[in-house]
């Protein structure tokens, strides 16, 4: 599809609505609170029938001309509060005065979305579920970005922060895994265009530390947030729809003058300190003394020393934020425009101290560059045009730049962090001057010092920009159309970098004249979004609404890469300066087209039933040649029994609607996996192929269907909500990445339509308006969702290992058990000493034992008895847990006092089967040669060790070595999966709104200052860093590792705490 | 149309609603117009079809050789450290358990992982072999030599598999194949040699002296290395009455005749932005793994060295293959040392230890002598010959390859074996199938 035709298309979709315009009267008026008189700003004003309207503007103030004479009926909404709807007499060329009183609620089935649903849709009319949220809110929350806005915000939805390097991306899970293979990030929207839902490159970072292009988006541009959590709901968005969608709505601006807001906010990052000290001993006094020189204490043999080699690594972070938008309208047009600005530079701040030696005092250790910072500075700009009553043009725009720091982190040798961790206390040496050792006081085993990584640097500066325009014309009160042409653009730049004799210590060989590896990558994305809908009454008690549309996406991604090392001399860092023989280069393009139409219709009988029904059809390039349209059908019902029976309102149950659906959608293949491909392979002799992908030309997309049904209830006069959705999802064809026989030639795995995935949950909200009044309001709230998921069918597939070869990770998919759940060796802890020294798999007698430990032993000399539950012979495929909790949530309360105060907190909360991999104290309690360093570790392993130890004091050792201690291969998962509930503080926040006689002396409209603070404390059994962390962070694509790499705390970085002071001032 | 007219639309508003089906259609449907829209070009891959384009044949063949070299460059790694050639010094302590001598455990993350890569190598070389013989069977075929390369690409990964695997399945694609069986491995050597005839065939008669070389010399390999299996499979673990075989000695002096010169190898070469020797890499990049008798390790206090045992002196050709090994400027960076697949002085051990066998040790010490003369060693004289070839084996065979089956054969015991090890304890065990395989072959338990 040529970008000109595009281009044409985009122009003559605005020009289409020729149109004539009329004028008559106008209404106008104020919205407030009915409760504490306060306007409410932002709140839509309908004249129903004729559906013109408006925003309230600041002052609670509207405005609606052109409005046909006679008695009008005008509905008044805001979200949080019950709409009310008020009748009017409108006289030509007058103003008839209307005002609004709206009373709070906790319901929110009045409000109007438009996700999913065809057109723009009151809740009350749909059958599946539509979560959304207002930003308006969210304030004076602590948050910085898009995933910290939806974090522990709506049940089912989980956001994964995966670790807590600064700029570091979320994953996002909405009811589990949708596919086995895909992607299961949520397709967003950003006012209708499709949006770049990736990740940046993570280079050189262990793939922990990537960035999500959704936190690119400027959150102070986001007005509202709708969620569709699965296929009952998202069907009209087809083949890529079935892990959810996300549709952000940025701020248009209300009529009014020019309003100006300045927010200001300053913040101190930490660390939490949940480091295990390095530990270890001396074996011998000229050990101890060489530990003495260096630490600048007295060692003695076999005494245990510890060294806090991780925690110097680390002081206070800070960040800040500026921003200001403005926003405003006259007649026929309104504008919003922002421009942010976000610096945070994390905790990590290695300093010369970190690395000093005490026997060379006078000796300066500098570090190197590395460090993690992320840099933002986000644009948006739009205008809302309404020429007529008729017809609206609304323009988006949105551009971000972004500069990302990094050290090499994660599960990586050459991690600052994961050195760090690697080192023994007495492992540590320094050169007295005559170069007969070398300087390396954290006592790294091998690969390089920590002075030495921290010389490595990894950074990455995307463009990332978005432009849109929605027409919206109406022919008259039942007809319409409405056209979506957009592009979202992102431009990456990444480079990993160690510079010229990076070696500074002498110790890594690994690269010492220095590398560069760069990374660029062009995405764009096309949206194209036709729909047409026509509404009307066929008697006064059966309504109609149909829609019929057309969507149309194209997204290429251009990429390339280039790699050297070896610089002539220090200071250089650009690819060409690397010695020629060395460079090599690599580039990829590919891309997809996808198509689909819809029709829906949804038929109302009087206002408390409707029953919608509608279907998809899709077509795509990724579809094999055998295969050329999938279809998706959607059904719903919502029923509202409190309106439907009068007398069933009352005191008790003020509001009850009980609602059912199913729907159908989809995840298709990715862009070139239905072809079998020969991959260019360079050979000593010449440019050759190799294998690449088998191909399978039935390639078709995975069909999920889900069912929902449930309730909203509001009782107590409304104050009090519940929420109730029981769901149930299949997803058949599912595309499962077989592997078929390494011995046919080809490694990698071909998707197939031949799984099945199962899953069902309940999510479950509940708020309770507890008290309301001009001085004090309080307001609880949780939310919950449980999951229960399988994997029913793998097609005779074999189970699919997250992670390779690498047998430490131990997510699995494998039928009967759920996605991703840990599988490995488990210790057979009935017996009293399950310790095996011959490798027969049998513990060896209390005697045997007692004559084998009379020595000093390795704890490597023995083995432990396994356990095989299934009795197939493989001791590693023992069910230890899943990463992904039963049950996730949040709760928390808003209360406001003293008239200015408002404190809000959000608890989030996992438990259940919910276990994560501690990887990263398996290495540092069982590693020989580079962990073994954990107090509790090295201390036994010194009992082992020592001499002077009895046989007795061996044996118990050792016993607690095997039930504590002992991981890794070739009994990967034993004593590493454990149980990671927790409680974390998630948000805290104190806002004081500045009276407005006082902000008006500075010539403010309005002013709050607020104190907040973010992760402050966790509450867990969790002996590990921190269980959010994960070895795989935010990554752009779907396939096992991605999807299912998943509650692996592995050499990352903790979720930090912030603590923040923001000033908002309006003027 | 006259109740639709009265009912729903009203006839004044016909032509506004249809006027909006065509645009609604009109906007869907334009992108489209032209052609199939959802073709989209894949400028990344070849796909299959490409394949069977003659002009491609020596891609294929190329391709063969690549592939190969990755396998080779990936199973050695893990083959060596279960010798006394290298050693575990980092991290992942899957090493550690090879290095024990654990060799047969079937779910040891680099056997395999190294695995699937010689799988690729060795069935992108039997396509090639397929490919390039349809082409020349039709007259297509723009240089035959590319079709004796295929040949000897596929002889190549066969020998390696037979060298250091216990078992082996040829799989074609999506269709499997049952494993050969440990005792049926002699056939994948016998498979090779069969490959190689055809090979010298070509070869000769496109007049082509190097192939021919290559050819002759890997065949000599493979017959010395079969009748090394005879006797490590005879059965496996109960030794043989004399370790020494008399195998592959006419290949070898045919070979050594066309070589002309006692330095001659044939090495697979790795470059950057081409095949990765991940050997290399363990070694030079990653530092897991050590080469032992490099005093210049990282972990100095694995090394151990390798002496000659006449001249008392670290062993030149040892440090002079570990100097090579770990030159990681000559080479390009840490992961692309070359590897040596056959050489002069590999023909003369061939035919010295024929010799041995024959009784004729005279004339074994004579070709180890010539060997030794290049790096200015003291002549063998009074040593027994069959010692001595033992050592020379180890010295200028180093890091091949060879090193686990003359462990074997000779009796020879790493000191990092643990006792209960298979190595230890089942001599004649190598690599397994290992548990990727297992898992994705249904015809392999």
């Amino acid at each position: 599809m040529s970008r000109l035709k595009i281009l044409w298309l985009v122009v003559f979709g605005m020009l289409i609505p020729g149109l004539l315009l009329a004028q008559d009267g106008t209404i106008a008026g104020k919205v407030i609170d009915e409760a504490t008189g306060d306007p409410l700003p932002g709140a839509n004003v309908l004249v129903q029938g004729l559906d013109v309207g408006t925003a309230t503007n600041v002052d609670g103030e509207f405005t609606i001309t052109g409005v046909h004479v006679g008695q009008r009926s005008v509905i008044a909404r805001f979200i949080g509060y019950k709409s009310k709807i008020l009748v009017v007499d409108v006289a030509v060329g007058e103003v008839a005065e209307l005002n609004f009183g709206l009373r709070e609620t906790v319901l929110t089935l009045d409000e109007v979305v438009v996700t999913g649903a065809g057109v723009a849709t009151e809740k009350i009319r749909l059958g599946n579920t539509v979560a959304s949220f207002n930003t308006k809110e969210l304030e004076t929350a602590p948050i910085s970005n898009f995933s910290e806005m939806l974090s522990a915000r709506v049940a089912g939805v989980n956001v994964l922060p995966s670790g807590g390097l600064a700029g570091q991306g979320a994953r996002i899970r909405i009811r589990g895994a949708s596919s086995l293979s895909q992607s299961l990030e949520p397709v967003v929207y950003v006012d209708g265009i499709r949006i770049n839902n990736g990740a940046g490159f993570s280079l050189g970072a262990g793939g922990g530390g990537a960035v999500s292009r959704l936190d690119d988006i400027n959150p102070d541009a986001i007005e509202r947030v709708e969620i569709l959590k699965g296929a009952a709901a998202s069907t009209l968005y087809g083949s890529q729809a079935s892990g959810g969608i996300i549709q952000i709505f940025t701020k248009k601006g209300s009529f009014g003058k020019p309003r100006f807001t300045l927010q200001i906010e300053q913040s101190a990052i930490q660390f939490p300190d949940r480091y295990h000290p390095n530990s270890g001993f001396a074996r011998s006094d000229a050990q101890a003394q060489t530990m003495s020189d260096i630490f600048g204490f007295q060692v003695r043999p076999y005494e245990l020393v510890t060294r806090t080699s991780v925690k110097d690594l680390f002081s206070n972070g800070y960040g800040q934020t500026y921003s200001l938008s403005v926003s405003g309208g006259g007649s026929g047009v309104t504008y919003f425009a922002s421009a942010r600005f976000q610096k945070t530079d994390g905790p990590l701040n290695p300093q010369a101290e970190d690395f000093a030696i005490a026997a060379l005092p006078d000796q300066v250790f500098e570090p190197g560059g590395a460090n993690d910072l992320i840099r933002r500075g986000q644009f948006t700009a739009n205008m809302n045009i309404t020429p007529s009553n008729k017809l609206n043009i609304r323009l988006s725009s949105g551009f971000s730049n972004i500069h990302n720091e990094l050290p090499e982190n994660g599960n990586n040798i050459y991690g600052l962090v994961s050195l760090a961790m690697f080192g023994k206390p007495e492992r540590a040496t320094y050169d007295p001057g005559d170069g007969s050792s070398i300087n390396n006081p954290q006592g790294t085993r091998a690969f390089a010092t920590v002075r030495e990584s921290s010389y490595q640097e990894a950074s990455e500066d995307a463009n990332h920009a978005y432009v849109g325009v929605t027409t919206n014309y109406k022919f008259n009160n039942e007809l319409g159309i409405e056209a979506t042409f957009g592009l979202d653009y992102t431009n990456e730049r990444a480079q990993n970098f160690q510079p010229f004799r990076w070696n500074v210590d002498g110790f890594t060989g690994q690269r010492t004249g220095g590398s560069t590896n760069i990374l660029r990558r062009e995405r764009k994305e096309w949206t194209i979004d036709v729909k047409t809908n026509w509404n009307r009454n066929f008697t006064t008690d059966i309504s109609s609404g149909l829609a019929v549309g057309f969507q149309g996406f194209q997204t290429q991604i251009d990429q390339s890469e280039g790699f050297g090392t070896t610089f002539p001399g220090p200071g250089l860092e650009t690819l060409s300066a690397t010695d020629a023989p060395t460079q090599e280069t690599d580039s990829e393009f590919s891309e997809v087209i996808n198509a689909g139409w819809f029709v829906q219709e949804q038929v109302g009988y009087k206002d408390y039933l409707y029953l919608t029904g509608g279907v998809r059809f899709d077509a795509s390039s990724a579809f094999g040649d055998n295969f050329s349209t999938q279809s998706y059908p959607k059904l719903s019902v919502s029923f509202v029994p409190t309106t439907a029976f009068s007398n069933m309102s009352g005191s008790f149950i003020s509001t009850l609607r009980v609602r059912a659906a199913m729907g159908k959608s989809g995840q298709q293949p990715t862009a070139f996996d239905h072809l079998t491909t020969f991959s260019p392979e360079s050979s000593a002799e010449g440019p050759g192929l190799s294998p690449g992908n088998v191909g399978n030309i039935d390639l078709k997309p995975e069909l999920s269907t889900e069912y929902e049904a449930g309730f909203e209830a509001g009782l107590f006069d409304d104050r009090l909500g519940l929420e109730f959705t029981y769901w149930d999802r299949r997803v058949k064809d599912a595309l499962v990445e077989k592997q078929f026989p390494f011995s046919g030639g080809f490694q990698q795995r071909q998707l197939s339509n031949i799984g099945e995935l199962q899953a069902s949950g309940v999510d479950l909200s509940a708020r309770f308006n507890a008290l309301r009044t001009e001085d004090l309001s309080i307001e609880v709230f949780a939310n919950a969702a449980y999951i229960t998921e399988e994997v029913t069918d793998l097609g005779g597939a074999s189970p699919l290992k997250s992670g390779g070869s690498y047998p430490r990770y131990r997510n699995f998919i494998d039928e009967g058990i759920a996605p991703g759940a840990h599988l490995g060796a488990k210790l057979d802890r009935s017996i009293e000493f399950p310790i095996d020294l011959d490798r027969d798999g049998v513990a060896e007698s209390r005697a045997d034992l007692l004559a084998f430990f009379a020595d000093p032993q390795s704890p490597t000399a023995f083995r432990p008895v396994l356990i095989d539950e299934d009795g197939d012979g493989d001791l590693l495929d023992n069910y230890l847990g899943k990463p992904t909790p039963d049950w996730s949530g949040s709760f928390g309360a808003n209360i406001g006092f003293l008239k200015r105060f408002r404190l809000s907190t959000v608890l989030e909360f996992k438990a259940g089967d919910y276990f994560v991999n501690n990887l990263t104290d398996a290495f540092r309690k069982s590693h020989g040669l580079i962990g073994r360093n954990t107090p509790e570790a090295a201390a036994t392993e010194s009992v082992l060790l020592n001499p002077a130890s009895s046989a007795e004091q061996r044996l118990d050792a050792a016993n607690q070595w095997v039930r504590e201690f002992l991981a890794l291969s070739p009994y990967s998962g034993l004593n590493t999966v454990e149980k990671a509930d927790f409680v974390r503080m998630r948000e805290i926040s104190l806002a004081y709104d500045v009276p407005r006689n006082i902000a008006s002396k500075f010539g403010l409209r309005n002013a709050t200052v607020s104190i907040a603070g973010r992760n402050l404390f966790i509450i867990t059994g969790y002996s590990g860093i921190d269980q959010e962390m994960n070895a795989r962070g935010r990554t752009s694509t779907g396939g096992r590792d991605n999807n299912f790499l998943d509650g692996v705390d592995a050499f990352g970085f903790p979720i930090p705490r912030q603590f923040i002071f923001r000033v908002r001032a309006g003027f | 149309m006259r109740k639709f007219k009265n009912t729903l639309l009203g006839q004044a508003r016909l032509s506004t609603y249809a006027s909006l089906v065509v645009l609604t259609a009109f906007l869907t449907l334009s992108p489209f117009g032209c052609s199939d829209p959802l073709v989209v070009e894949n400028p990344n891959d070849l796909v299959e079809g490409d394949l069977s384009n003659p002009i491609g044949a020596n891609g294929v063949a190329n391709g063969a050789l690549a592939t190969v070299a990755w396998g080779v460059g990936y199973v050695l790694a893990p083959f060596l450290t279960a010798t006394d050639e290298v050693t575990w010094i980092g991290s992942r302590d899957a090493w550690r358990e090879l290095d024990f001598g654990n060799v047969s455990f079937d779910g040891n993350e680099f056997t395999d992982n190294a695995m699937k890569f010689l799988h690729e190598g060795r069935w992108m070389a039997d396509k090639a072999v397929t490919q390039l013989s349809e082409f020349d069977a039709a007259g297509t075929l723009p240089d035959r030599i590319d079709l004796a390369r295929a040949h000897l690409y596929a002889a190549l990964a066969r020998v390696y598999i037979a060298d250091w695997f216990d078992d082996w399945a040829f799989s074609d694609k999506t269709e499997p194949a049952p494993a050969v069986g440990e005792d049926n491995m002699n056939t994948v050597y016998t498979d090779a040699i069969a490959i190689l005839d055809k090979v010298i065939d070509i070869a000769r008669s496109e007049g082509n002296t190097d192939i021919e070389t290559r050819a002759l010399a890997l065949r000599a390999r493979a017959n010395h290395a079969l009748a090394v299996w005879g006797l490590q499979n005879a059965p496996k673990g109960s030794g043989a009455a004399s370790p020494y075989v008399d195998a592959g000695r006419s290949d070898a002096e045919a070979a050594l005749a066309l070589m002309g010169d006692d330095t001659y190898r044939w090495q697979l070469m790795f470059a950057p932005g081409a095949e990765w020797n991940d050997c290399s890499w363990q070694i030079n990049g990653r530092l897991e793994l050590g080469i032992v008798a490099d005093a210049n390790m990282s972990k100095p206090e694995f090394y151990r060295a390798i002496m000659d045992p006449i001249a008392g002196v670290e062993d030149p050709r040892v440090l002079a293959n570990i100097a090579e090994f770990t030159d990681n400027a000559r080479w390009n960076g840490t992961n692309y040392a070359p590897l040596t697949v056959v050489s002069a002085k590999e023909m003369r051990l061939i035919i010295a230890e024929s010799d041995i066998a024959r009784s004729a040790a005279g004339a074994a010490v004579v070709h180890m002598n010539t060997i030794r003369a290049l790096d200015d060693l003291t002549a063998i004289t009074t040593e027994d010959p069959a010692t001595m070839l033992q050592h020379e084996r180890r010295a200028n065979l180093h890091m091949q390859g060879r090193r686990l089956a003359d462990m074997y054969r000779f009796g020879i015991q790493d000191a990092t074996w643990q006792t209960t090890s298979d190595a230890f304890k089942v001599p004649g065990s190598f690599l397994p199938i290992t548990i990727s395989e297992k898992m994705s072959n249904p015809l392999i338990n």
